[in-house]
């Protein structure tokens, strides 16, 4: 080939580094950007107020962990901690299990109204939460259950029906019928189809649904924040909204206390990233 | 596997009925009517305080003398939160015929949509039969709190607002306590010019700005301007708020505040005056518990004195009210109830609260020189120089105009056209009046 | 088998729970609250039967009109982030980039996090003393900008939109990743060999493929922007003077501070009618026949 040519391919390679390093940097920059704030979070609660203002880039000088006891002993994180863990499991386990239920109802079972039911729930994506507070306030209100953790798990649970079904009959959609098929053959009762066939398979939506409801609830202001009056029942959303009125300079009590809300929801991430961004996505998709 | 799994699911549930059922136990509990006078009943009441409040332990201690000292066996027990947490929660309790025992509360339209839908016990006949008690009240202090000719609360803290100043930073630059307005504002020019911020204020609580243009307006107008827009004579753009609101501004560009006061926190404003870096802070006199407190730098030559009128007729009409304790209908323990209001409104009482924490008592009490701080001195010489009190607006209206006041005022110092801005105040409360 | 499956009573038992639950306490809700948007009252005295009057009040309220409008710019912004960009990103992991696991749990990360924590958190970084943000601007020479980003009215909007859109990027950006995922190879392929560039790659095969999966995340942006409650009520609490004020805020207000309930369940009804509204928009503009291939 001709030096003209082969500068050419020189120059068509080159430029595609240029777009590749171009790519890194674009990438990395707002890597950098959902990461950093979260590690100056972490750094800045083991600074003491003064630092704050003196150094707030840098490392802190000692350590310390006066904010951690100061937002557990004052700001009585621990017991914010404990109702978020209640309310947030027993949200899960009751969705997930009426969820499973009925996604399979609508995916697997012949009935005429399924389709309509399905969409039913989907419609149920679009209802603000808080359309319902004041109506839920008053049945809660009549029943007597307000200010009980019950008052804030039972919305939780219907609000998470729409995703959690989103998810589910999307899964659950691509499961070949010839299983069925083979264990109705078998004798089995639709209980055991659905508890020792379906169910095992089905394991990774169902953390997928487990995983998306947890954080939903956990990370919920509102609804404990109306439903529950005793500070002794609020959850560490509300527990952390209310340091923020409570210390107002407090700035790195404040820091930690944050630190602590968000620690179990990283850690959640962390373990079961995956799960979430697959099984969320293949709903969407399927769906 | 199926039996597993169920087996699994029941305990869980079981577990989760348990532990709600444990939670629901608890809150009955403290509604329980166990009927008549037990041992052991506790009275609970519902309080400000945040964390930063040292008169949180007072209150606590006076609850705990009654506890021991009561002839029915009951026990107080405070329940503090923070502001915002407090309006909510009491909101929400009202709502749902929860409320606590005793609870705070502010004069005029906070508390009366709870007396007009039936959740507030009357203290008329309380009242009545205790003449004593009755006047240990001052003349028109229960005026806020009567509604239909009952009344409904008891005042116990007074607090107005008036212009905490530095004697040391007078001092040095040969000053003396303005006794007009435009010696006011000299004083003001003269520190700008020696360098020394004259004023600190924290323009992001609109509630700040806002006490301070309603001082001026007090200045301007009188107390008939507060009288005439509580029955509606007068309106809220009414010349004096847009007049008070220029002069704000006009102190705001000639650079009395100090630098950064649009972004500066309550807290931080605060902290400059009292490491001595302003001269004057115009707030509440419930701050003095912090000024006269031991890590305050400044607190042996701070004072306090009532920011002049513009028309010198209309002096000392404060900014100020009461707070006060009201019982809730539902309450169990009335008796109980009414007995602890009045220890806690007592003069004992009242004199502990003042002798250690600062707080002024709504009722005249005969008061040791000797016991008082010279902070809290100084203010109770101003609290009886006072000829009226206009309490602030978000008190008087609560949320809608009173609050929307604040916001407006806030933008007045943002630099918004004064005229323009209170007239949109008038069509709100004009709006709002039909909703 | 499809007895088996047909079985009514086993049917109910698997589906009535969840229905009856979210029947409850999700949609009967939703219709006692249009009820209660009819009428005036404190949840305390008698409600007073208005009619559309709470409606109509919100036509002429002024701070409601501001909150609407503050919503509109915020669904702006989401979409803005949430779509294009979330799409770009996402394109450019698609192309086997190194380490895209990495940048997609990273990227995803943010919105795991919940909304109070996110608004403290960037409450810090536009605090006007020790936030980073004025930090990052002295550093860079650009001093004379720094201010109290959040009691400025002309752009504490702004820096409240800045925030949701960096929390949800990644969210979108993964959804939007899968579904191109989904494309197969074998289109890209034949495209590459006809000589077809990666614009014209993404333009034409792309996003025509995944605009079903686009729609529903459109909806998701929408309602979520137009629902979006916490990180607001912590960051600005609607302030200063209305200028972050948006539905979910101004409902809160007229509901629990100034107890008028019929009015704030009428605000919640009209955010209910814009996500429909949204809903029936979206469909229409990603109107999309299915592709044989």
């Amino acid at each position: 080939m001709n030096i003209r040519g082969e500068m050419y391919i020189m120059n068509s390679s080159l430029r595609e580094k240029i777009i590749e390093v171009l790519k890194y940097i674009v990438l990395s920059a707002f890597a950098i950007t959902c990461l950093y704030p979260i590690l100056w979070l972490f750094l800045s609660s083991f600074k003491t107020n003064d630092e704050l203002y003196i150094n707030p880039w840098g490392l802190p000088e000692r350590f310390q962990i006066k904010n951690y006891i100061s937002a557990i002993v004052d700001g009585k994180i621990l017991t914010y901690f404990l109702n978020s863990v209640i309310i947030a499991v027993a949200a899960v386990v009751i969705a997930v299990f009426f969820s499973t239920m009925v996604s399979y109802a609508i995916a697997r079972m012949k009935w005429k109204l399924s389709k309509a039911a399905l969409n039913i729930f989907m419609l149920g994506m679009m209802i603000p939460v808080y359309a319902t507070i004041v109506p839920l306030f008053s049945i809660f209100n009549k029943i007597g259950i307000l200010n009980t953790h019950m008052a804030v798990i039972i919305p939780h649970v219907a609000f998470s029906f729409p995703m959690a079904i989103f998810i589910l009959t999307g899964f659950l959609a691509t499961i070949p019928g010839e299983l069925e098929e083979a264990a109705v053959m078998d004798g089995c009762s639709m209980y055991r189809i659905f508890f020792q066939i379906i169910m095992p398979i089905s394991k990774s939506s169902i953390v997928t649904v487990a995983v998306v409801v947890f954080i939903n609830v956990w990370n919920d202001l509102l609804l404990p924040q109306i439903f529950l009056t005793d500070q002794s029942k609020m959850t560490l959303p509300v527990g952390l909204a209310e340091f923020q009125g409570q210390y107002s300079t407090d700035y790195a009590s404040m820091i930690a206390a944050v630190v602590i809300t968000i620690i179990p929801s990283i850690i959640v991430y962390i373990l079961l990233h995956k799960n979430i961004m697959e099984g969320m996505v293949a709903g969407a998709i399927k769906g | 596997m199926r039996r597993k799994i169920s087996c699994l699911f029941l305990t869980v549930l079981m577990m989760i009925t348990v532990l709600t059922g444990c939670q629901s136990g608890k809150s009955d509990e403290s509604t329980d009517s166990k009927g008549g006078m037990s041992e052991g009943e506790t009275l609970t009441v519902m309080c400000l305080g945040t964390a930063a409040d040292a008169y949180k332990e007072t209150y606590q201690e006076i609850a705990d003398e009654f506890s021991a000292n009561n002839e029915y066996g009951v026990t107080v027990k405070f329940e503090f939160y923070e502001n915002e947490q407090y309006k909510t929660k009491l909101a929400t309790l009202m709502a749902s015929n929860s409320v606590p025992d005793v609870f705070f509360t502010w004069e005029l339209s906070y508390l009366q949509p709870f007396v007009e839908g039936g959740k507030v016990y009357s203290l008329q006949e309380a009242i009545d039969a205790d003449e004593g008690w009755k006047n240990s009240f001052s003349d028109g202090v229960l005026e806020p709190l009567t509604f239909d000719g009952e009344v409904y609360a008891i005042p116990t803290q007074k607090s107005f607002c008036a212009m905490f100043y530095n004697k040391q930073i007078f001092e040095e630059n040969n000053l003396q306590i303005p006794t007009t307005y435009e010696e006011f504002l000299a004083v003001c020019e003269t520190l700008k010019g020696n360098g020394v911020p004259p004023m600190a204020l924290a323009a992001t609580d609109a509630w700040i700005p806002s006490e301070l243009i309603q001082q001026i307006s007090n200045g301007i107008a009188g107390i008939d301007l507060f009288n005439g827009i509580v029955e509606g004579r007068r309106q809220w753009n009414d010349p004096a708020h847009v007049e008070a609101a220029k002069e704000a501004q006009v102190m705001i560009e000639k650079g009395y505040f100090q630098d950064g006061m649009l972004g500066m926190s309550d807290e931080e404003a605060k902290s400059q005056f009292m490491n001595g870096k302003t001269a004057m802070y115009f707030m509440g006199t419930w701050e003095a518990s912090n000024l006269m407190a031991d890590d305050c730098a400044i607190k042996d030559v701070v004072s306090a004195f009532a920011l002049p009128a513009e028309n010198p007729e209309y002096n000392n009409i404060s900014v100020g009210g009461v707070s006060c304790f009201a019982i809730s209908e539902n309450c169990i323990n009335k008796e109980e109830a009414i007995a602890f209001l009045k220890y806690f409104s007592s003069v004992e009482s009242q004199e502990k609260i003042l002798y250690e924490q600062g707080r002024l008592p709504s009722a005249k009490i005969e008061t040791d020189e000797s016991k008082l701080s010279p902070l809290v001195s100084d203010l109770i010489k101003l609290s009886n120089e006072s000829t009226g009190l206009t309490t602030w607006w978000d008190r008087a209206f609560g949320a809608g105009e009173g609050v929307e006041f604040n916001n407006k005022c806030l933008a007045v110092f943002g630099g918004d056209d004064a005229q323009k801005v209170f007239d949109e105040l008038q069509t709100f409360a004009d709006d709002n009046a039909n909703r | 088998m499809n007895k088996v499956l047909g079985d009514k009573k086993t049917i109910a038992v698997f589906a009535l729970p969840a229905f009856l639950i979210y029947f409850v306490f999700a949609l009967m809700p939703i219709f006692y609250n249009i009820y209660i948007s009819l009428f005036r009252t404190d949840l305390m005295s008698p409600a007073v039967f208005v009619g559309l009057e709470n409606y109509t009040n919100l036509l002429k309220d002024t701070t409601f009109k501001k909150a609407l409008v503050n919503n509109m710019l915020m669904v702006a912004g989401s979409l803005i982030a949430h779509l294009p960009l979330a799409l770009f990103l996402g394109n450019l992991l698609f192309q086997k980039v190194k380490g895209s696991h990495f940048f997609q749990t990273v990227f995803f990360m943010p919105s795991v996090i919940c909304g109070v924590a996110v608004g403290l958190l960037w409450t810090f970084i536009y605090n006007s003393e020790f936030g980073l943000l004025n930090k990052l601007l002295e550093t860079m020479g650009l001093g004379n900008l720094t201010q109290a980003w959040l009691a400025n009215k002309r752009v504490v909007l702004f820096c409240v939109i800045i925030v949701v859109m960096w929390q949800f990027v990644g969210y979108h950006m993964v959804i939007q990743l899968a579904a191109m995922k989904n494309v197969p190879e074998a289109l890209y392929e034949s495209a590459r060999i006809d000589g077809a560039s990666k614009w014209v790659q993404f333009r034409f095969i792309t996003f025509p493929l995944i605009k079903n999966i686009l729609k529903i995340d459109a909806v998701l942006i929408v309602t979520g922007s137009l629902k979006y409650y916490d990180l607001i009520a912590v960051m600005t609490g609607g302030g200063p003077n209305h200028a972050t004020e948006l539905m979910s805020t101004y409902m809160f207000y007229q509901g629990f501070r100034t107890l008028k309930y019929g009015y704030s369940a009428a605000i919640g009804i009209v955010l209910l009618l814009l996500c429909i509204f949204a809903l029936f928009l979206l469909n229409k503009v990603f109107k999309s026949e299915p592709y044989e291939y």
